[in-house]
């Protein structure tokens, strides 16, 4: 049993909170831990500003939206005072469809995709971005 | 060689001897061999830009040039001790990295590109292991202090101590950009008077403001009281993360802008109008399709692309002489390219419309788009070489990667300018596929037998 990881991110967003990921680098952050936690993506990912980054993480995301599954929407969000764009990415019907599908063939990676976005939940995006840089930084200084 | 000069069309005359240190490395076999593989593939050979015959030797020497002048300017406008003592010291590793940064690429460039990428690999993953194989003692030998890893990561994009240093070759206004638009804007006469120079003026390296340690206790808290794995490490380290790879290059001020623009706005002509090109995208296709008929003939070819000990024997000749040896189909390709005979564009569209091959793309079955190939060349009644099926996917420009710092405040070049904003809007390109078949086998070639295509790619009744 094997998955692309386009797949894989089409089940992600199934199994996280109403279907739906908020932001960009949230996006980016959380598949970098995932990928730290044994869900078998294959996206290399180097530092960048806001921490790990992967340019093909960013084309899969893109690819998916052109292709229909995926939906992107621009949101106004305040921080500090400051009025930032921000892009919240849900399934689309047909995406919902795929998803659906695919979790029915494989509920375990399914199961434990929704456990650890579960646990992601909570963290507000600067604390995923802070602890993916010290996962980053501990793997880098580990070679 | 003291008083030799390189003429250089995008650049004024620069003596070689600024670059003494790097002399023996540019004239190493592996840098030579640049010399003889075009920068951008098939396109002197077919269409519309007879003139796109420079090559990657020429875009290494300017990225190398541009690369110093770069870390001038960055010393210059950087006002950070500690990053300016870095700039200096790093300096000769980035000129290295900058000459090597193509090494890695094959004949016809992103021809082989394609087909390494059927085998997982990639010209920058080639490029590192050639630099790390056959290069590193040539490398040690010119100057004892510079470290391999620190030549790759840079390459790569993966330097852990700092940030700027991988947007000096690895960014969106890196110098190999730079340097290649420049040029393929030149040779292909889509010139907009861009010149790299004159934004590098402009940038400097700038830090990320750091969190308040307000916002820091609460994200401990939260990270604390979370069920991530770590979570403990991650607390006790996050004072010393919040400054980790903060650093990064930035235009700073309005003047930089504007040539930011210009370079995007150039890099938008190159896009729509010559990189793909469709009658030079057919000749690339048919090439990349010659050498996994060769392959597949021939089993031993295939290292021929994956060790990088044979993998430097190859250029732009060698690729053509190898594969009218091969004889049959190969060969044939090869004189059909040199006598322009090329296939024709038969059915094109999106392929958010076509479900078979849209499912094909998403779960990367290469498999599965050689069958649907082989369904459409049973429906035109040929052999499934003499059609080829191509995926289009173009690229796009990024919000929020690139930082302009203009009245103190640092912000993303979109929200700066309202060019760049109408342009990342614009690049955004739908992902496309095109047929393209022999027409000098396949004589089936009327509207009922495009539907019928498109129905074998999953396409919906009457879509075309």
């Amino acid at each position: 049993m094997s998955f692309s990881d386009a797949e894989l991110l089409i089940l992600l967003l199934h199994n996280s909170k109403e279907h739906r990921i908020k932001g960009r680098t949230r996006f980016q952050k959380i598949v970098y831990l995932l990928k730290n936690q044994e869900i078998n993506f294959q996206y290399e990912f180097r530092p960048y500003l806001y921490g790990p980054y992967s340019v093909n993480l960013k084309k899969d995301i893109r690819m998916l939206t052109k292709l229909g599954l995926l939906e992107e929407e621009s949101q106004e969000i305040e921080f500090d005072g400051v009025v930032y764009d921000r892009y919240v990415y849900s399934l689309t019907e047909e995406g919902r469809q795929v998803a659906e599908t695919e979790a029915g063939r494989f509920p375990e990676i399914s199961g434990r995709l929704a456990e650890l976005a579960a646990d992601m939940e909570d963290l507000s995006t600067g604390s995923l971005i802070l602890s993916s840089k010290y996962v980053m930084n501990h793997e880098l200084s580990q070679e | 060689m003291s008083l030799f000069r390189i003429k250089d069309p995008i650049y004024p005359d620069f003596k070689i001897d600024e670059y003494k240190s790097n002399f023996a490395l540019m004239q190493s076999y592996a840098v030579n061999r640049l010399r003889f593989i075009k920068q951008l593939g098939l396109k002197a050979y077919s269409g519309r830009f007879p003139s796109a015959n420079h090559t990657r030797y020429e875009h290494s020497i300017g990225a190398m040039h541009l690369s110093r002048q770069f870390c001038d300017q960055l010393y210059k406008n950087t006002q950070d001790l500690d990053l300016r003592g870095s700039i200096k010291e790093y300096g000769p590793t980035i000129q290295i990295a900058a000459l090597l940064h193509d090494i890695g690429h094959g004949p016809f460039s992103h021809v082989i590109d394609d087909i390494l990428g059927i085998f997982g690999e990639s010209h920058e993953k080639m490029t590192v292991k050639i630099i790390e194989g056959l290069l590193a003692d040539d490398i040690r030998n010119l100057d004892p202090s510079i470290d391999i890893k620190d030549v790759c990561a840079i390459i790569l994009g993966n330097h852990s101590e700092h940030a700027y240093l991988n947007d000096v070759i690895h960014g969106h206004f890196d110098v190999d950009r730079m340097d290649y638009l420049a040029r393929d804007a030149y040779f292909t006469a889509t010139e907009y008077q861009w010149r790299a120079y004159s934004l590098m003026q402009s940038m400097k390296i700038s830090k990320i403001p750091q969190l308040t340690n307000r916002k820091l206790d609460a994200m401990k808290k939260e990270i604390e009281s979370s069920r991530i794995p770590k979570r403990k490490e991650i607390r006790d380290a996050i004072d010393l993360v919040k400054d980790l790879w903060t650093d990064h290059v930035c235009i700073c001020n309005e003047e930089g802008v504007v040539h930011a623009e210009m370079m995007l706005v150039t890099r938008r002509a190159m896009y729509e109008n010559v990189y793909y090109e469709t009658s030079s995208r057919i000749a690339e296709k048919m090439i990349s399709n010659a050498i996994l008929w060769m392959i597949k003939q021939n089993k031993n070819t295939k290292d021929m692309f994956l060790d990088p000990r044979i993998f430097i024997t190859l250029d732009d000749f060698e690729l053509f002489a190898l594969l009218k040896q091969s004889g049959e189909y190969a060969a044939e390709i090869v004189k059909r390219i040199k006598e322009g005979r090329f296939f024709d564009l038969f059915v094109e569209g999106k392929v958010a419309e076509v479900d078979r091959l849209k499912a094909a793309v998403i779960k990367k079955d290469y498999k599965e788009i050689e069958t649907i190939q082989k369904e459409i060349a049973k429906e035109l009644q040929t052999e499934p070489e003499r059609v080829l099926l191509d995926i289009i996917v173009k690229k796009g420009f990024e919000r929020n990667r690139v930082f302009a710092q203009i009245g103190g405040k640092v912000k993303p070049l979109e929200e700066v300018s309202a060019i760049i904003e109408a342009l990342v809007s614009s690049i955004e390109k739908e992902m496309t596929f095109g047929i393209y078949v022999d027409g000098e086998k396949v004589k089936k070639k009327n509207n009922k037998h495009k539907q019928t295509i498109v129905n074998i790619l999953g396409g919906k009744e009457n879509t075309q």
